[in-house]
C-alpha cells in the first residue's frame, strides 16, 4: 500500500494521472470518429440527439445504436483483454517478446472455433469461449511441452511458430473442407473482425471480462515478484511453477474469449505493455497492467475505425491493420532487443 | 573434388540412391495420373501416354488435365528443393527454406501487386516470374540484411524471416481483400494450390525452370568450395561475394517462377534437403540434384494426397461435396512437424 502512494506521489505517479487522461480523450476523440462516420455520416449535433435524446431518423438510431455503439463496446472490452493479456504472459514468461499469437494460443482457440463452424456443431453461442479456451490451451501447452529444455526468448518464439504452423495447416484443411458460403465468413473471422458484431455479442463477452479482469487485477503482485527472477521469488514464498501456470492459463482465457467473439486479433496483446512500458518508463505492473488495458483498448478501437473507414466502402478486417502495425514493430523490438541485451 | 566418392561401394550407392528416388518419381507420376475421379490403371495410363489408348475420352483426361498438373508438381516441387538447398548452402543456415525467409512470401507479393496495379501493355511485356524474382530477391536480401547488423544467429534470422513473412502476407490479404478478389485467389497465393493447373501454367513455368536447375548444377561445384568457409574460398581463387550473389539469384529465380504459377507452398525445400543430406552428405554437388528430386517426389506425393484424401471424409450433408484440398496444406502438415524437430535438434542440445 505504501509502495503505491509512493509510486502516486513520484515523478511516474503524475506522469500515470495525465497518461490515462491523454488515453481517455484520445479514445473519446476515436470513439467520436468511430460511431459519426460511415454511412450515414452524422454531425455532432445529430449524433448527441440520437445517442442522449430521442431524436433523429429512424435508420440513423439503429445504425448508431445497434450497429456502431455494440462495435465500440466490443472494441473497448477486447482490446482491453488483449492488453492484459500481453502483460501477464510477457510477466509470466519473462519473456518480452511473447504474446498470444506467437505462442500457439490464438491459433489453438482459432482451430477450436472453426471445427465447430464447419462442422456445423450444435452447441449454443454461450459455449464458444469454453472451447476456444480448450484450444488455446491445447495450443499453449503444445508449445510450452515442444519447448521444453530450450533457452532464450527466441527459441520459444520459433517453437511457437512451427506449432502455430501446424494448427494453420489444419485449420486450412478445415476451411477447404467447408462449404463455399461458410468459407468466406470463417475466412473473413480468422483474420480477426469486428464487422457485424451486435450487443448479443457485447453480453456474452461481459461476464467473462467481469470474471478475467479483476483476476487479472489480483496478479500485479506476483508479475513484480517475478520480475525479481526465479531464485528471489522463491525465497519469497512464491511457488513459481505453480504461479507461472495460474497466470498462463488466465492469459488463454483472455484471448480465448477474444478469439470467440472476434476472431485472433494479433499483435495487440503484445504491443499495448511495450508502449505502455516505454512510454511510462516504468516495468512497475502496478502501473503497466492497468495502463496496458487502456492502452489495448484505444489501439484496437483506433485500429478498427481505420479499418472501417480507410478504404471505404470496402472494409479490410481490423486483424490485418493489427498484424501489420505490430509485426513491424516486433521487427524493431527483436532487432533493438538484441542490441539491448534485454532478453536471451 | 570428389575423392570421397571415387571409392566404388560409395559409388554405387549414390547411384542406387538416385536410381531410386528417380523410380520412385516414376511410379509416383503414373500413380498421381491414374489414381482419381476416374481410376486408371498404370498400363491403361502408359498406353494413354504412348497415345495408344481406344478412348479418347481417356486419352483427353490423361493428356489434358492430369498430365500437365503431375509435371507441373514434380517441377515445381524440384525446382523448391533446390532453391532451399541453395538457400541453406550459403547462409549456412540448416532452418531456412523459401517460405521461412521471406522468399515466397516477396515473391507473391510483388507479383499481386504487378498483376493488381500494372495496367495495358506492360503486363504482356515483361513475364511474372520476372517481377516475382525481384520481390523474392529483396525480401531475402532484406531479411538477411536486417540480421547481419549485430550479432547473427541461425534462429534469429529464422525467426526475423517469419516475421517479415507475415507482415508480406497481411500486405497480400490487404490487396486482395480490397480488390475484393475471391477466396480461391487468395488460398492460391498465401498457401499454394495446384488446382485447374494446364499447358499454359506449363509454359510460363519450364523455361524458367530449365534455366534454375541447369544454373544450380553449373554452380554446385563453386557452392562446394564455398562451403569451406570465406577465407579458404577466397584463397582457391573464388570470388565469394559474387558466387553468393550468383546463387542467390538462382535460389531467388527457381522459387519466384514456382511461386508465380503454384503460389507459396511451404517446407518443401526444407524438407527435400534435409533428406538429401541425411542420405548423401551435404556436398552441394550431390546434395543439389538429390534435393530436387525429392522434392519433386514429395510435392508429387503431396498433391497426390490432397487431391484423394477428401474424397473419402464422410460428412453429413457434405457426401457429393467437391472440393480439393490445397496442396499447400498438406505440406505445412508435413513440414511443421518437421520444422518443430529440426528446432528442437538445433535449439535444446546446443547449450548456449
Amino acid at each position: 500500500m505504501k509502495a503505491a502512494k509512493q509510486l502516486w506521489f513520484s515523478g511516474t505517479g503524475n506522469r500515470i494521472g495525465w497518461t490515462i487522461g491523454l488515453l481517455v480523450l484520445l479514445g473519446a476523440c476515436i470513439a467520436y470518429g468511430q460511431l459519426a462516420y460511415g454511412s450515414p455520416t452524422l454531425s455532432v449535433p445529430e449524433l448527441a440527439r440520437i445517442m442522449f435524446g430521442r431524436g433523429g431518423e429512424e435508420l440513423q438510431r439503429i445504425i448508431v445504436l445497434d450497429m456502431r455503439v455494440p462495435r465500440l463496446v466490443l472494441g473497448l472490452l477486447v482490446g482491453a483483454m488483449l492488453g492484459a493479456a500481453g502483460t501477464i504472459m510477457q510477466g509470466a514468461m519473462n519473456n518480452v517478446l511473447a504474446g498470444p499469437e506467437l505462442l500457439g494460443v490464438s491459433s489453438g482457440s482459432s482451430l477450436a472455433i472453426a471445427i465447430i463452424a464447419v462442422l456445423h456443431l450444435p452447441l449454443p453461442l454461450t459455449s464458444y469461449p469454453v472451447f476456444a479456451l480448450l484450444g488455446g490451451l491445447l495450443g499453449g501447452c503444445l508449445v510450452v511441452l515442444a519447448a521444453k529444455g530450450s533457452h532464450g526468448a527466441i527459441s520459444m518464439l520459433l517453437i511457437g511458430l512451427a506449432v502455430s504452423a501446424v494448427l494453420n495447416g489444419m485449420l486450412i484443411i478445415l476451411i477447404a473442407l467447408g462449404t463455399s458460403n461458410d468459407v468466406n465468413l470463417l475466412y473473413l473471422y480468422l483474420l480477426g473482425s469486428l464487422a457485424n458484431r451486435h450487443w448479443d455479442h457485447v453480453l456474452h463477452t461481459i461476464p467473462w471480462f467481469l470474471v478475467a479482469i479483476p483476476l487479472s487485477l489480483a496478479c500485479i503482485r506476483l508479475l513484480n515478484v517475478l520480475r525479481l527472477g526465479d531464485e528471489s521469488a522463491a525465497s519469497l514464498g512464491v511457488s513459481i511453477l505453480r504461479v507461472r501456470i495460474a497466470m498462463l492459463v488466465l492469459c488463454t482465457l483472455l484471448v480465448a474469449v477474444t478469439v470467440a467473439q472476434c476472431g485472433p486479433i494479433g499483435y495487440i496483446s503484445l504491443l499495448a505493455p511495450h508502449l505502455t512500458r516505454f512510454w511510462l518508463g516504468t516495468v512497475d505492473a502496478k502501473a503497466v497492467l492497468p495502463l496496458s488495458m487502456l492502452v489495448g483498448a484505444v489501439l484496437l478501437v483506433a485500429a478498427d475505425t481505420a479499418a472501417r473507414i480507410f478504404l471505404y466502402p470496402i472494409e479490410i478486417p481490423v486483424g490485418i491493420w493489427t498484424t501489420l502495425l505490430g509485426g513491424g514493430s516486433f521487427l524493431v523490438l527483436v532487432l533493438t532487443g538484441t542490441r539491448r541485451r534485454t532478453y536471451e | 573434388m570428389n575423392d570421397q566418392y571415387r571409392h566404388p561401394s560409395q559409388r554405387t550407392k549414390v547411384v542406387g540412391i538416385f536410381l531410386i528416388l528417380l523410380t520412385g518419381i516414376a511410379v509416383l507420376l503414373l500413380l498421381h495420373i491414374g489414381y482419381g475421379k476416374l481410376r486408371l490403371s498404370p498400363g491403361e495410363v502408359l498406353l494413354a501416354l504412348l497415345n495408344q489408348s481406344v478412348d479418347a475420352e481417356v486419352r483427353h483426361i490423361v493428356w489434358q488435365l492430369r498430365l500437365p498438373r503431375a509435371i507441373i508438381a514434380m517441377t515445381a516441387g524440384m525446382m523448391l528443393g533446390v532453391a532451399g538447398a541453395i538457400l541453406q548452402t550459403i547462409l549456412r543456415n540448416p532452418l531456412i527454406e523459401p517460405g521461412l525467409i521471406g522468399a515466397s512470401a516477396g515473391a507473391v507479393l510483388l507479383a499481386v501487386v504487378w498483376t493488381l496495379f500494372a495496367g495495358g501493355w506492360i503486363v504482356s511485356l515483361v513475364p511474372l516470374p520476372l517481377v516475382a524474382l525481384f520481390g523474392g530477391m529483396t525480401a531475402v536480401m532484406l531479411v538477411v540484411a536486417l540480421n547481419t547488423r549485430h550479432n547473427a544467429s541461425k534462429a534469429r534470422l529464422v525467426l526475423i524471416g517469419a516475421v517479415v513473412t507475415a507482415i508480406m502476407q497481411s500486405i497480400i490479404s490487404l490487396l486482395l481483400l480490397q480488390q475484393q478478389q475471391g477466396l480461391s485467389s487468395i488460398f492460391l497465393w498465401l498457401f499454394g494450390s495446384l488446382n485447374g493447373k494446364g499447358w499454359s501454367s506449363w509454359a510460363t513455368l519450364w523455361p524458367w525452370a530449365v534455366i534454375g536447375l541447369l544454373g544450380a548444377m553449373a554452380y554446385a561445384r563453386k557452392a562446394d568450395i564455398l562451403q569451406l568457409g570465406d577465407l579458404s574460398a577466397t584463397g582457391l581463387g573464388l570470388a565469394v561475394n559474387r558466387t553468393r550473389f550468383v546463387l542467390l539469384l538462382l535460389a531467388s529465380v527457381l522459387t519466384a517462377a514456382s511461386v508465380s504459377v503454384v503460389g507459396a507452398i511451404g517446407f518443401i525445400g526444407l524438407i527435400g534437403p534435409h533428406i538429401a543430406a541425411l542420405l548423401l552428405g551435404r556436398r552441394p554437388l550431390l546434395s543439389f540434384p538429390a534435393s530436387g528430386l525429392l522434392g519433386g517426389l514429395l510435392l508429387l506425393a503431396s498433391d497426390w494426397i490432397a487431391q484423394n484424401s477428401l474424397l473419402r471424409i464422410p460428412f453429413i450433408g457434405m457426401e457429393h461435396y467437391q472440393a480439393s484440398l490445397p496442396v499447400g496444406a498438406v505440406t505445412t502438415l508435413l513440414g511443421a512437424p518437421f520444422f518443430l524437430y529440426l528446432l528442437r535438434k538445433s535449439l535444446v542440445h546446443k547449450r548456449k
